[in-house]
């Protein structure tokens, strides 16, 4: 399990992440979101162990990532703009891996026949999406305990995202590997992850099951004979609410019968519950933040 | 040490590795091959000089390439974030470093050499082997210091500036310096003040190497310059203490600042200041205000454009023009100091184990239309003392920049094998002759004065 506890970084004298805390589960597919600048980067950075945290510690299975080696050994850290050495191609760019981690040729070779990238060309040459391939070939042939994926998706052809996501769907039916995505595409991570994290004001807001998450946020649209003052839905934990004519729509955490009973008893003409998705529960949250939940 | 990591170094380096050894082959032994046989032994001993110049390059350039890594944003990921702990990194990288410095120079060093064994059956001078440890020492030294100071920076344009300024700063203290006295001195030989030799050595720089193996070169005997060796401990020092800080921040530097300004206060922080103060001890009032206006301008223009480098943008703070104003004001201030103390005695600081004084005396009396010419020994103790007190009467006049320039006056006080221990060079004014003369009778020489000359014998 990986654990981060009150973590702080700050870069360049900003404070990045502040007091952080999150619990990751083995076997998960954990989607971090946040807005630009929120601490991602930053936060998979800690955890891959390339940057040292102020404060705080980050735990894999009770040990500490910074300068263990056996700890090290079982996590991959795929940048968004990953490098390689001048004139590196497929096979160079292997070597290197192979040198560190433990490599598997079999699934190695398996998934290079999706991928179909030639292995002895400079990957210098190669487009943003192919070398993106690259790395994503050489984390399923390495298939570390915790592949960190650092906006990985990000450049893929929608072929290719499919694959990706076929065969980290194949791995991940083992339960051996944890994946940590950051992404800004929370369409791609709603299909993927089972667990997510919203990084805001250098610290985790939100965290959990994201089928959990989204039993508890409900969109609701509902129509009254007169116009209805939204006082009357101050009692409900509103994420977003909007009024046209007779016509409301909101956004509401709770229990649904709750929510269902407490909103008969306004006499609306019409109640539907619709589905929230990721990427709306993603900007409810936020715009709840920034207090602009009203429109 | 890391030991797939050296292999994986080793292995990905090969094209490097290969460049480096066919590099310094066509170097040294390719050309020690061609060397003239009947100018073998003076030639040979000089390429094998020269080809420790290649060494110095390398120290110069490998910490920069090992360290590159370091300096990217983009590499720092994928590297640090590798199951290998940074110390290991660290000496895996300094010994592969050094490997890729010494490993090609050496061997084709012991080639070149050997070449004169085949040939003649022994090696040309003997001090080939000094030369090779010499090398090898301060070749480490300097490798350590070179990784330290990269190591201090942010990125590979701060690291390479860094290197450069450093290496160069002895030079510019030297040329500076001997500026400074030469300037606001009298007399006395601002070269002899401030020696290039030593300020090179104490700049542990890029002619560390050259003067050691200048001494070993023009030198009968290695042990008779016990100096060499106080030197190659205190490099010795400065290089262990480098490796052992470089080690240190290796270790310690956060990986997020790659890429960033460098802030360290051993680049930008400490060379800017340094090399400002350096120029603008030469933009001072005694040079006339139109020197002063011109060097002020342009170590302005330098330290503008430096500070425009270190902080990657064109902007100027207020804080900068203050301090450039206070170093041109302090610089000011040391020179009047400076020269209203009369150089704080520099100017006579005259010896005292001298045998006797040469005394080379020329002055074109334009009234009379006669010159005196004189190339005279003085050794009698009351002579020397009355020529010292003209020294001093000669100093006096610089600083109070009264008279009329006559001629020119060059004593030199030499030891009882004639060899010269200092010089002193002076203007000579009107009214000096007489009392120079008196001077010259008084120790025994006679004055012949003919329609054109006044002839001392």
């Amino acid at each position: 399990m990986l654990e981060i506890k009150n973590i702080s970084k700050s870069l360049g004298g900003n404070s990045v992440l502040k007091h952080c805390s999150l619990k990751i589960e083995d076997g998960k597919v954990f989607g971090l979101v946040g807005v630009n600048g929120a601490g991602k980067s930053t936060l998979l950075r800690c955890i891959a162990g390339i940057f040292q945290v102020e404060e705080g510690e980050i735990l894999i299975d009770g040990e500490p990532v910074y300068e263990n080696e056996k700890i090290k050994k079982q996590i991959l850290f795929i940048s968004d703009d990953p490098y390689y050495p001048l004139n590196a191609t497929l096979t160079s760019l292997k070597k290197f891996y192979q040198t560190f981690y433990d490599w598997n040729e079999e699934r190695f070779q398996e998934f290079y026949k999706i991928f179909n990238l030639p292995l002895d060309k400079p990957i210098n040459n190669f487009s943003k999406g192919m070398k993106r391939q690259v790395f994503i070939l050489i984390s399923l042939a390495i298939m570390p305990k915790y592949l960190i994926l650092d906006e990985s998706f990000d450049g893929l052809d929608p072929v290719m995202r499919l694959n990706f996501k076929r065969a980290l769907m194949e791995i991940l039916a083992d339960g051996k590997m944890t994946v940590l995505i950051s992404s800004h595409s929370l369409r791609e991570c709603e299909e993927i992850c089972d667990a997510f994290g919203i990084l805001e004001n250098g610290c985790i807001q939100t965290s959990g099951d994201l089928e959990a998450l989204k039993n508890q946020v409900h969109k609701i649209q509902l129509g009254f004979k007169d116009e209805i003052s939204k006082e009357l839905f101050k009692d409900l934990d509103l994420l977003y609410f909007k009024k046209v004519s007779h016509i409301v729509t909101l956004v509401v955490r709770g229990d649904i019968e709750e929510i269902k009973q407490y909103l008969k008893l306004l006499n609306p003409i019409l109640m539907d519950v619709l589905n929230v998705s990721f990427e709306e529960l993603f900007i409810y949250e936020i715009m709840k933040k920034e207090g602009n939940f009203y429109e | 040490m890391n030991k797939v990591y050296f292999k994986y170094l080793l292995h990905t380096n090969r094209n490097i590795i290969a460049v480096l050894f066919m590099t310094c082959f066509l170097i040294y032994p390719f050309m020690i091959f061609f060397v003239d046989r009947q100018m073998f032994y003076s030639q040979a001993l000089d390429a094998c000089i020269w080809y420790s110049f290649i060494l110095m390059i390398l120290t110069f350039c490998i910490p920069i390439y090992m360290q590159n890594k370091r300096l990217k944003k983009k590499s720092v990921d994928t590297f640090y974030s590798l199951p290998i702990k940074k110390e290991k990194m660290y000496h895996t990288e300094m010994i592969f470093g050094l490997f890729l410095v010494f490993v090609p120079w050496v061997f084709n060093y012991l080639l070149g050499i050997s070449q004169y064994w085949i040939k003649e059956g022994s090696l040309a001078s003997g001090k080939e082997v000094l030369i090779l440890i010499a090398c090898l020492i301060y070749g480490f030294i300097q490798y350590s210091m070179n990784y330290f100071l990269v190591g201090k920076c942010n990125n590979v344009l701060d690291g390479v500036i860094t290197l450069f300024a450093y290496d160069f700063l002895p030079v510019v203290i030297f040329v500076v310096a001997g500026s400074f006295i030469d300037m606001n001195t009298v007399g006395i030989n601002a070269y002899d003040v401030v020696n290039f030799a030593n300020m090179s050595v104490h700049g542990a720089m890029y002619s560390l190497v050259y003067y050691f193996i200048y001494r070993l070169h023009y030198s009968t005997l290695f042990l008779n310059f016990p100096i060499g060796f106080l030197f190659l401990l205190l490099h010795c020092i400065l290089g262990i203490l480098a490796y052992r800080e470089a080690w240190r921040d290796y270790v310690c530097k956060p990986l997020e600042e790659a890429e960033q300004k460098t802030t360290s206060a051993w680049s930008y922080r400490f060379l800017i200041p340094i090399y400002c103060m350096l120029y603008l001890s030469l933009a001072t009032y005694n040079n006339g205000i139109e020197i002063m206006t011109i060097t002020g301008v342009l170590v302005f223009l330098g330290y503008l454009a430096a500070t425009f480098v270190s902080n990657r943008a064109i902007k100027i703070s207020a804080r900068s023009l203050v301090f450039f104003a206070s170093v041109l004001l302090v610089m000011n201030i040391f020179t009047y100091v400076f020269r209203e103390n009369k150089a704080f005695g520099l100017n006579e600081m005259f010896p005292t184990d001298y045998a006797y004084v040469d005394l080379d005396l020329y002055i074109n009396l334009y009234d009379e239309q006669k010159n005196i010419q004189a190339d005279v020994s003085l050794s009698d103790e009351e002579i020397i003392t009355s020529l010292q007190d003209l020294q001093r009467v000669c100093i006096d006049r610089f600083y109070e920049g009264q008279g009329e320039t006559i001629g020119s006056l060059l004593i030199s006080y030499k030891d009882s094998h004639g060899k010269k221990i200092c010089n002193y060079n002076y203007s000579i004014t009107k009214g000096d002759e007489e009392e120079l003369l008196e001077l010259l009778k008084k120790s025994g020489y006679e004055i012949e004065i003919t329609d054109w000359d006044i002839k001392v014998e």
